[in-house]
């Protein structure tokens, strides 16, 4: 009777190993699948690596770059100003001459008028005198200079003023580089080995400091200084209408 | 009534702006500084400084902060302070209206804005 026993639970047991090896026949291609994918993966991962190392170590120059084309502006910025003090201070001399001739020539129209009471009975002298006087004309010309001086110190001032134009491009770049900053700590978080037995994850994220002193307006932008600063004053006009106590509610 | 203005912003262009704004429209008297710790280092170093006029961003100390220690100072808490930023949004004017600045000016300015915020808050003290 063992033995049929024996026989019966060998029998399942083939039973078993027949079913075993029919599964495995199923799942041996898929794993076989797995391998050459993870094969294939392997070159893809290392490349991924090199990528995200070779990107990171270009980081640090491009936030410098941006930096050196902030202070390069700045010092531009700096020698326009000083070159359009220059041309300001050249328009106040000028407009000095201006009134310095205009006086000396008033006094000449003054010298020639007494010459001619003193030379009446000379026509030719009166007639050289009146020739003279007829030279006399920057009075004349006195208002067409002076609204010409007026419009170089106009333009001057709009040079002046278009060059903020310097504060709010570094404001911008500032929020470029403190997000360049942020994405170098991303990326070096997702860094890894990758050896025969596992892929290990190198996360170098610490030794990168995201700047805390965000100093920079990120929304900064040279629009149209009419209508913003019309929209800014219709919302403390509005704000006039709120109590102090409303708005100190609003920030704590 | 002769006014002493302290400009403070950490853009070395945008203090030249201003202080060449504030000549124009027949203010000379004035000081500079580069963020909120230096300008009031100024301030405590020079009692007859009469008017403000600072950035928001700032290194160090910034505008806003700026404006909460002059409002917390014994001694020139009632100096006036126009904010010129360029911060535009509402929720950053209303920020700076609770902090009590006594007007707001927005980036790019004219000298002509300028000057008819600073009379609008002297007609108001």
């Amino acid at each position: 009777m063992n033995n049929g026993n024996d026989l019966e639970t060998l029998g399942s047991k083939l039973e078993d190993l027949k079913d075993l090896f029919s599964i495995g026949e199923k799942i041996i291609p898929g794993i076989q699948k797995l391998v050459d994918f993870i094969h294939e993966m392997a070159p893809m991962l290392v490349h991924i690596n090199n990528s995200i190392e070779e990107s990171n170590s270009k980081i640090p120059k491009a936030t410098d770059h941006i930096s050196d084309v902030t202070s390069a502006t700045e010092l531009a910025t700096t020698e326009i100003l000083d070159l359009i003090d220059a041309i300001s201070a050249s328009t106040f001399e000028l407009t000095d001459i201006l009134t310095d001739v205009l006086g000396k020539e008033s006094e000449s129209k003054s010298i020639i008028s007494e010459l001619s009471k003193l030379l009446t009975d000379n026509p030719k002298a009166t007639k050289l005198l009146e020739k003279l006087t007829e030279n006399l004309v920057i009075e004349d010309s006195k208002a067409q200079i002076t609204e010409i001086l007026g419009k170089v110190q106009m333009d001057a001032t709009n040079i002046a003023i278009a060059l903020q134009v310097q504060d709010i491009t570094t404001q911008q770049l500032s929020a470029v580089n403190h997000l360049i900053i942020s994405v170098q700590k991303r990326l070096s978080s997702l860094m890894f080995e990758l050896t025969d037995e596992e892929i290990k994850v190198v996360d170098n994220s610490d030794e990168i400091e995201v700047p805390t002193d965000t100093n920079f307006d990120m929304d900064a932008s040279f629009h149209n200084r009419k209508s913003s600063q019309n929209d800014v004053d219709n919302i403390i006009s509005e704000s006039n209408n709120t109590s102090q106590d409303e708005i100190d509610k609003l920030f704590g | 009534m002769s006014l002493k203005f302290l400009v403070v912003d950490d853009s070395v262009t945008m203090r030249r702006i201003v202080a060449n704004s504030l000549k124009g429209i027949g203010y000379s008297d004035f000081l500079e500084a580069g963020d909120g710790k230096e300008a009031l280092d100024v301030l405590n170093a020079n009692a007859d400084i009469t008017f403000v006029i600072t950035d928001w961003n700032m290194p160090n100390m910034s505008g806003l902060e700026l404006v909460k220690a002059i409002r917390a100072h014994a001694t020139y808490a009632s100096v006036p302070i126009l904010m010129v930023t360029t911060r535009g949004v509402k929720e950053d004017i209303m920020e700076a209206l609770a902090a009590k600045v006594n007007n707001y000016v927005v980036k790019p300015f004219t000298p002509v804005i300028l000057k008819e915020k600073i009379e609008q808050i002297l007609a108001s003290q």
